[in-house]
């Protein structure tokens, strides 16, 4: 298999590829975002060079680099290892550029959580058992490949994943349900739940309250 | 006319190399000591001659050290006064200091004062020493003994699997 028998195959991965990246750039994301737009175009334009001139690894690299340092939602990234996880390819390059998309995504992804402020013990669980299904499909993926380096290291993040976010948690305080004889506002509850009048506008926004003076009777809260 | 310590030997070019201190405050050490050892504990068996002494570490290091300051019209190291006021706000200070001592901290080491007492004396005017007793701060442990840095655990992992990924290309292109 050579470069010219698959490169429709490999061009319409690439090009999906930087779609779904391109796709996590907004209003907000500044000279850094810029820059991955600037990336993402060069690498559109001359990726046949690249792939020829072995610089392909290094120039994706730099994509999920900037996409990182211009502070990028992960949910956006989310939508770009999907992308590749959808992917069927046939030819080893394809294959290659495919795994190599899967890695550095969620490289990428594992780094951004740290810098995540987790307020809840249930928000660590949630992002656990998602980050595992995720992790769990692309070591899925990388099983077929012709050498396991790549499932090994997967394997390796994967675990220190976990092991981070459940250090995250121990210390964070779980969400759990009062249920209350009558409605109160939320400074009341604020002060019933937490015995500071502070922590109202946080009772509001995490039980959608459309006017604080009148609370629902079952309301969720941080255990402390 | 030449001095005492023009004399040259190994003992007293060890012993005038560094100044004694606590936390950069120094002070002049009339006697000091070092002590330490290996805790064990030793099991004696019924009807058995030989006792099995376990080896459970080292133990920590200690340090005394009977120290003074003295007044000199036109003193070189210190203001008498304020040196005094210096080394007793040093030894009281919050967290471990760095003591250094030519024989026995060569090179210094961080080390928590214990306790000390200051005395001065009607006879010894200008003159005011200090008894200090020190042990050396060691390391925090967590309560499994080592301590895992997971953050830096999962960046090591991540930069790992980025280079793994940079040697997927196939080398036949």
């Amino acid at each position: 298999m050579s470069l010219n028998s698959e490169s429709v195959e490999l061009k319409g991965i690439i090009n999906r590829l930087l779609d779904s990246l391109s796709f996590s750039v907004t209003s907000q994301t500044g000279r850094e975002g810029v820059e991955l737009r600037h990336k993402i175009g060069n690498i559109r334009s001359n990726y046949i060079s690249m792939i020829t001139g072995g610089t392909f690894p290094t120039e994706l690299l730099s994509c999920f680099t900037s996409a990182k340092n211009a502070n990028v939602k992960l949910a956006s990234l989310f939508v770009v290892h999907q992308g590749l996880f959808k992917e069927v390819p046939v030819g080893a390059i394809s294959f290659a550029v495919v795994q190599m998309g899967i890695l550095f995504c969620l490289s990428t992804e594992s780094k951004m959580i740290t810098a995540i402020e987790f307020t809840s013990r249930d928000d660590v669980e949630l992002m656990m058992n998602k980050m595992r299904d995720i992790f769990d499909i692309a070591r899925l993926l990388a099983a077929d490949a012709p050498d396991s380096s790549s499932y090994q290291k997967l394997t390796i993040l994967a675990g220190n994943l976990i092991s981070y976010l459940s250090d995250v948690a121990r210390p964070l305080p779980r969400m759990v349900t009062f249920k209350l004889a009558a409605s109160f506002p939320s400074l009341t509850l604020s002060q019933l739940i937490y015995y500071t009048s502070d922590r109202a506008e946080e009772i509001v926004a995490e039980n959608k309250i459309i006017h604080p003076a009148f609370c629902a009777r079952e309301i969720r809260g941080l255990s402390g | 006319m030449s001095q005492i310590s023009d004399i040259q030997n190994p003992w007293r070019n060890i012993l005038l190399g560094e100044q004694a201190s606590f936390r950069g405050v120094i002070f002049h050490v009339e006697s000091g000591s070092r002590s330490s050892g290996r805790r064990g504990v030793v099991h004696e068996y019924p009807k058995r001659n030989d006792p099995y002494a376990e080896d459970m570490g080292r133990q920590a290091r200690r340090f005394s050290f009977s120290g003074y300051l003295i007044y000199r019209p036109s003193n070189p190291l210190y203001e008498y006064t304020s040196q005094r006021k210096a080394l007793y706000d040093a030894l009281e200070n919050d967290d471990i200091g760095k003591l250094v001592h030519p024989v026995f901290v060569p090179g210094g080491m961080d080390a928590l004062c214990e306790r000390y007492s200051m005395t001065e004396s009607r006879e010894r005017g200008g003159y005011t020493q200090f008894e200090m007793q020190f042990v050396e701060s060691g390391k925090s442990v967590s309560a499994f003994g080592i301590s895992i840095d997971l953050k830096g655990n999962l960046f090591i992992g991540a930069d790992a699997a980025e280079q793994t990924a940079l040697g997927l290309m196939p080398k036949d292109i």
